[in-house]
């Protein structure tokens, strides 16, 4: 009985699974190691790169927009599989 | 630097609060007369178009954790308030990675809808709806102390009061309108808020030649080089990581927004819009850094505190100092009618958990007509405010990030881990459902209960059992592995020949 609606949830297009699956591993990673830095590597994050601006911030930056950049390139490669209905 | 405006009813500030309600009035009138049915009501009937449903989206997002909360941490704290909007930007992704197509194909209202088609179990449904309950009122009592805050600072109300008027209007828009008035509040809103925070920086940026370097500068010498370093408002690794996986995790299965993904037309539509809604709200979030550096630049951080001990009315105050009472007029009351649209979103959810889950399936087993369905989904909705009313009164004073970052541990516990596994994992049984959910929902909430947050900040204690704000590091895991764990000890051979055919 648990498995005869799993087909409707997941994507019929192939490889499509896996993809979302990987993305979402990399987003996770990411934060994971994110959360790490700020403790393990506090007297780097701590140096003031030019001015006032602090590689923290710089990394708090880099890592908005590298999450954005990931769902971009989920999109493209969405684009590439076709339709997914 | 600058004194607390003075509260009252004079024209500066009931002439922008009447302009909004007036607006919203209209909203509300005009889909009113579009709702006649369930689905109208609760999904307003998949006809919301991708970039309608973004906006929507990305318009609960930006009420009061982000707009005033966030702002508010990176105010008193510097940049480590900056790690809730990454958590929170990071549930969006995870959000269309895994479950918007998923969830649109399907087809359904609720989580507990979802669960019970893909695993069988009527069972499941009373405690899906138990959990998303628990969910929603944690967000709705973030919710409600952000609009107590600005009516308190706006009219100079008390906080009682404050949070009644929260509950009428929670109440009226709910009621009259349904998931379309919602909607088109939630765009319009995001619309106005996001204008008025480029704005406020606008504003804040000519006190410095426009010169976003010498704002920096300006925080560094007002509270020291320090605000831009880590370390100012976590304790550490375990305390930072458990916020980031409770918010993203939480971001990606708070019910009221997985909803908003029958809203639109297809999965295509549904991925659309997640993909929009997470570009609006990187944008939103980038801006919000700028403001709280603002904030810190020009605000001290002693007047931030008189004016809200939790730090939320930063970002009114900073409109006050650069735009005087009209500005901070505007920017109270669109912050005050987006958090109102919010809270419909969320009293819609657990309207729709209350009346089709548990009174329509669960107590009636299906057999309820589609009026009386839509009057107990009316009266959840008063029975809903009331709770949530009473849960604001509690947390008054407390900051919006922390509160709502509770709701997110919950969900993140109780709801990602089963809805990932029933999506993803075809050996996944309804007793590991079971098991995983009540995993979740019972550790995080004892775990909450034995923090910081609630022993030191509301019960007045020196200390607290469990050291971390956030439960989410000890029990997204927990949850996970009982959920397994049982899903393999309770597989029945039947399904294991099964699933050894589908795999050959």
């Amino acid at each position: 009985m648990q498995n005869d609606r799993v087909g409707e949830l997941r994507s019929p297009v192939r490889g499509l699974n896996r993809l979302s699956l990987c993305c979402a591993l990399a987003l996770l990673l990411g934060l994971i190691g994110f959360g790490l830095l700020i403790t393990i590597a506090k007297p780097a994050l701590s140096t003031f790169l030019f001015g006032d601006v602090s590689a923290y911030l710089v990394l708090i930056l880099a890592l908005a927009l590298g999450i954005w950049a990931l769902t971009w390139f989920y999109m493209a490669r969405l684009g590439a599989q076709g339709p997914d209905q | 630097m600058t004194s607390l405006p003075e509260a009252g009813l004079d024209a500066a500030h009931l002439v922008p609060f009447g302009l909004v309600f007036a607006l919203t009035l209209g909203i509300m009138v005009w889909a009113s007369r579009r709702t006649r049915t369930v689905s109208d009501f609760l999904v307003a009937s998949g006809q919301v178009l991708a970039w309608q449903n973004a906006f929507a989206m990305a318009g609960d997002f930006v009420a009061a954790a982000g707009l005033l909360g966030i702002t508010g941490l990176i105010a008193l704290f510097g940049a480590d308030g900056m790690v809730f909007a990454i958590g929170i930007i990071a549930g969006w992704p995870l959000m269309l990675f895994l479950f918007a197509a998923p969830l649109k194909r399907l087809g359904k209202y609720t989580m507990g809808d979802v669960l019970v088609t893909r695993l069988g179990a009527p069972h499941l449904r009373s405690l899906v709806a138990v959990t998303q309950l628990v969910v929603i009122l944690t967000y709705l009592t973030a919710q409600f102390v952000g609009a107590g805050g600005i009516l308190h600072l706006l009219f100079g109300l008390s906080g009682t009061t404050s949070l009644l008027i929260v509950f009428a209007g929670m109440l009226a828009i709910t009621l009259l309108g349904g998931m379309l008035a919602v909607t088109w509040l939630q765009i319009v809103k995001a619309t106005l808020m996001m204008a008025l925070a480029v704005g406020v920086l606008a504003a804040c940026l000519a006190r410095f030649g426009f010169d976003p370097f010498a704002m920096l500068h300006a925080g560094a010498i007002a509270r020291g080089p320090a605000v831009f370093q880590p370390g100012r408002l976590f304790s550490g690794s375990w305390e930072t990581l458990s916020l980031l996986l409770g918010l993203a995790l939480g971001g990606a299965s708070l019910p009221h927004v997985l909803m908003r993904m029958n809203t639109v037309a297809d999965p295509r539509a549904a991925r659309r819009s997640a993909f929009l809604g997470t570009s609006l709200i990187v944008v939103f979030h980038l801006i919000l850094l700028c403001l709280g550096i603002a904030a810190l630049a020009l605000l001290p951080a002693a007047g931030i505190r008189a004016a809200d001990p939790g730090g939320n009315m930063a970002l009114p105050l900073l409109a006050h100092l650069v735009g005087g009472d009209v500005l901070l007029g505007f920017v109270a009351s669109i912050a005050l009618a987006t958090i109102l649209a919010v809270v419909a979103g969320l009293g819609i959810a657990g309207t729709a958990t209350l009346s089709h889950d548990l009174w329509v399936n669960t107590l009636r087993r299906g057999d309820v007509g589609p009026a009386e369905q839509l009057l107990v989904g009316r009266i959840a909705s008063v029975l809903l405010s009331l709770v949530a009313l009473g849960l604001g009164y509690l947390f008054q004073g407390q900051n919006i990030s922390y509160v709502s970052a509770l709701g997110l541990a919950i969900a993140a516990s109780a709801n990602f881990p089963a809805l990932l596994l029933a999506i993803f994992w075809p050996r996944f049984t309804a007793a590991g459902a079971f098991a995983g959910m009540f995993t979740g929902l019972v550790l995080s909430l004892v775990l909450i209960w034995l923090s910081p947050l609630i022993q030191v900040a509301v019960l007045h204690r020196d200390s607290a059992i469990f050291p971390l704000q956030n439960p989410g590091i000890v029990t997204i895991p927990a949850a996970f592995l009982v959920a397994i764990v049982v899903s393999l000890v309770t597989r029945t051979p039947a399904a294991a020949s099964l699933e050894a055919i589908a795999h050959d």
